[in-house]
């Protein structure tokens, strides 16, 4: 696992769901080239679009919005490697950390249909931590995975 | 990068009404995906009581808004007198992801093709 010459590999994507679809793309190309496992990238992937889903329709973000940037970093954690994708837009302070579940649905009319996005990420991301910093929302999305012996 | 599709195959009673429908998912189910196909399925799943499976075998990639249709077309369904059961294959990422948000307690997964029918049939 080594990352090419840099930190850190950056992207910029506008908040639509054809940036959600390039956003994706950029992020499995990378995870690809990072040796990132591809459950651990398609974790991610989901996780990615679930929160730039959520800023279209819930921050009212769209092709005028500023653009998201979007930031992936690989860090070497004794016999773990850690993958953090760190995700800043310019919209409304929004904390979606803040946003609560209630339980599973237990039939299918109990099921709602809406508030699945932020549940798929709590779920799937080992770390999770938001900041609103020089006026930006900031969101910082870490998985692990087992390094090979 | 690969899009969404969908089509669907009836199986037919010997009066020629529809016994079992088998609607297919393939592709990215993301915002784009499912502005291409979230209509078609609405409609090929609000049929009269009947078994639908739902195939999501060659699925590539699964977000919260292809759940959300899942779920509504189940619950339409359901209301109807049919029933919905999901075929799943060893689309791992796919079950992990219907999983982690419930779905498997309200809609039948199943991994084998003839297991899946013999439920929607049940």
């Amino acid at each position: 696992m080594a990352l090419p010459g840099t930190d850190s590999v950056n992207f910029s994507v506008q908040p639509t769901p054809l940036g959600i679809r390039t956003s994706s793309l950029w992020l499995s190309e990378n995870c690809v080239m990072l040796d990132v496992p591809s459950e651990t990238a398609g974790k991610l992937e989901l996780c990615l679009n679930e929160v730039l889903a959520n800023l279209i329709d819930h921050a009212g973000a769209g092709p005028s919005s500023p653009p998201v940037q979007l930031s992936l970093e690989l860090a070497d954690c004794g016999d773990r490697a850690l993958a953090t994708l760190t995700i800043c837009d310019a919209g409304e302070a929004f904390d979606p950390l803040s946003v609560s579940h209630g339980p599973l649905p237990r039939s299918l009319q109990e099921a709602e249909p809406g508030g699945l996005g932020l549940l798929l990420v709590r779920r799937f991301m080992d770390e999770l931590g938001y900041e609103r910093a020089d006026g930006r929302n900031v969101l910082r999305m870490g998985v692990y995975w087992p390094k090979d012996p | 990068m690969q899009t969404a599709s969908i089509h669907s195959d009836d199986v037919l009673e010997a009066d020629g009404s529809i016994k079992l429908r088998r609607v297919s998912l393939s592709g990215r189910l993301d915002m784009l995906g499912m502005e291409e196909i979230a209509l078609k399925l609405t409609s090929l799943t609000a049929i009269q009581p009947v078994g639908v499976i739902l195939d999501l075998r060659d699925v590539s990639f699964l977000a919260s808004i292809g759940i959300r249709s899942i779920i509504s077309s189940a619950r339409a369904l359901d209301k109807k007198g049919g029933r919905m059961v999901l075929l799943l294959g060893a689309n791992d990422l796919v079950k992990a992801t219907l999983e982690s948000a419930g779905i498997d307690e309200v809609i039948p997964l199943f991994v084998d093709d003839d297991e899946a029918e013999r439920a929607a049939l049940a």
